[in-house]
């Protein structure tokens, strides 16, 4: 009888314990309703991504790198098919937002072709600490075709000081 | 048996602690912060270089700053001769003046900003309709309620003073000439009569004030307070360094971080991200107040901006003037307000771009129930939730933003230049 009573503990316990982080996670979905990830976690770390009906190979170099939080930044996307040509002419369309706090940023980012491929953003801002998905729209046939990129924006101290008086 | 019944009892347990760990304390009961929390705290401490300005190849030159410095505390150059800039920017009130809403020539429509720190900010004005110090400083100089003067009213004022000539050559050599000489008293009559040549002339000369201007009040950071002491008693780990934080301002100050969430607008060592939000501040009376979306469109329209033609900018494709170039006007603009640095706080009362909370446990009480009003207008940020701070949440939040004053300005900005040896 003991031994039973032990053994209900014990797996009350364990199952309690199992639930908790469940229950924290709800809890921070439940403090964040607009979470619209577009790409998993593993995703979100890498500069090279496929776009989502797997017709383009694109990646980014932002300018200054590492992005820096609450500065404008530029950005330079290659974009090329999945032989690794190079496509000029396209018509991209790019944005950014933050979907843990449903909103974008605050500025109007411009797109302007380089050439081989390459196309330069300017304009773009990361006003807020935390998570930012980049969206390129790539025209393929007559349809936008969005590739995802992911980044998280840390809070640093400045690399050059200020003497305070 | 027994020993399976333990171990499975201890993991459960193990895992329940480890899942339901609450934020490490130190015997005390101080915060005991963690490597992640340390890192948000250090990038919070730290005054960055100032940031250049190259729409102003004055603005870091130590006799242009001066001249900026008499002009600031000059009373004459408003349309009465009583108003200075200092009238509303007071160094002895944290730089603002303690009033709901700014006392010029007649009551304003907005509270005054205070100026702590004010070269690092990327917009000015609370709807941000400049984008560089010296083009903010033109404007109150010619808006009636303010100071109410007129260009060419200050262009024959410094024509007819020999102390504010003198003043002016000795940095930007001689006042500009014009060819006519309106007969007309009032000074905007007498502006529209002059030719576009003149007229380009007393707007160079104009500008030249607000560069002036631009490079004294630059000068204007915060000295170290007590939660710098304290940042750099953490990195240290020297606990009487660390004490320049009362208990409860660390506790504050875990929130400010944690779950409060303020840092995500109220961050670097400003405590601002220099852009603008609708908070959802409710509807008190008088006109609504667009803010940000009417600040974009006057700030593009103004000649007298940074990348317009009385900038100093070398480069046009200089990386400063993605602000300007790249901004738009979105929806989600209007009854957007920007965000105001947290330095000096303590001393900057009345709060909100309108002055309506006269101390810190009204803000904290709007933030504790943001989501229950609805936005005097726009549409306000989900970014937003309830805090509902517990009483004793409140003042420890209140404690670490009092830390976050350094006191007083120096003698050397605020004393006239006669007394401090220049």
């Amino acid at each position: 009888m003991k031994k039973k009573a032990l053994l209900l503990s014990a797996l009350i316990l364990l199952v309690s314990a199992l639930q908790q982080p469940v229950l924290a996670q709800k809890a921070e979905q439940s403090a964040a309703p607009h979470q619209n990830y577009r790409i998993d976690k593993v995703q979100r770390q890498q500069r090279v991504q496929i776009s989502e009906q797997k017709h383009f190979r694109i990646s980014y170099q932002p300018n200054p790198d590492p992005i820096p939080l609450n500065q404008h930044f530029r950005m330079t996307f290659l974009v090329q098919d999945l032989s690794g040509k190079g496509l000029d002419g396209l018509k991209l369309k790019v944005d950014a937002g933050m979907p843990e706090h449903n909103h974008g940023m605050s500025v109007k980012p411009k797109l302007k072709a380089l050439g081989k491929g390459r196309y330069e953003v300017r304009g773009l801002l990361f006003h807020m600490p935390g998570y930012w998905e980049v969206y390129l729209d790539t025209p393929y046939q007559d349809k936008l075709e969005r590739t995802t990129f992911g980044m998280t924006l840390e809070m640093k101290p400045a690399a050059h000081q200020h003497n305070h008086h | 048996m027994l020993k399976t019944f333990s171990l499975l009892a201890g993991l459960g347990l193990s895992l329940m602690l480890v899942s339901c760990q609450p934020p490490a304390l130190k015997a005390d009961g101080a915060p005991k912060f963690t490597q992640e929390e340390k890192q948000i705290i250090y990038s919070l401490s730290g005054f960055p270089d100032l940031p250049a300005n190259p729409s102003n190849r004055h603005a870091d030159q130590a006799e242009i700053a001066d001249f900026g410095k008499h002009l600031f505390f000059e009373p004459r150059l408003s349309q009465t001769g009583e108003i200075s800039c200092a009238t509303c920017h007071d160094p002895a009130k944290g730089w603002a003046d303690g009033k709901t809403l700014s006392e010029g020539i007649q009551i304003g429509k907005r509270h005054s900003p205070s100026l702590w720190n004010t070269a690092y900010q990327r917009w000015y004005f609370w709807d941000g309709r400049a984008d560089t110090l010296w083009s903010q400083a033109l404007q109150p100089m010619e808006d009636p309620a303010e100071m109410g003067s007129h260009r060419y009213a200050l262009y024959r004022l410094f024509q007819s003073q020999p102390d504010l000539k003198t003043s002016y050559q000795t940095v930007f050599g001689d006042l500009p000439e014009i060819k006519a000489q309106p007969q007309q008293s009032d000074p905007l009559q007498a502006w529209q009569a002059l030719n576009d040549s003149d007229q380009e002339q007393v707007n160079r000369f104009f500008v030249a004030l607000g560069k002036a201007l631009e490079a004294y009040q630059r000068q204007i950071v915060s000295g170290q307070a007590p939660f710098d002491t304290f940042v750099s008693g953490l990195k240290e780990k020297d606990e009487v360094k660390q004490a320049a934080l009362s208990l409860e301002a660390q506790q504050g100050l875990r929130l400010f971080i944690g779950r409060a969430q303020c840092v995500l607008c109220h961050n670097s060592p400003m405590f601002s991200d220099q852009e603008f939000h609708n908070i959802g501040l409710p509807a008190i009376g008088g006109a609504i107040d667009a803010g940000r979306s009417e600040g974009i469109q006057r700030v593009l329209d103004n000649p007298m901006n940074g990348i317009g033609r009385y900038s100093d900018l070398v480069d046009k494709d200089d990386p400063w003037t993605d602000k300007l170039n790249y901004l738009e006007l979105q929806d989600s603009n209007q009854g957007e307000f920007k965000t105001p640095g947290l330095r000096e706080i303590g001393s900057t009362a009345p709060y909100m771009h309108d002055g309506r909370f006269e101390d810190l446990d009204q803000v904290l009480g709007h933030y504790n129930t943001a989501t229950q009003f609805t936005p005097a207008t726009g549409r306000r940020e989900d970014t937003l939730l309830d805090l509902k701070l517990q009483p004793e949440e409140t003042a420890q939040l209140k404690a670490f933003l009092f830390s976050l004053t350094s006191g007083p300005p120096t003698l050397d900005l605020v004393l006239p230049l006669s007394n401090t040896g220049h």
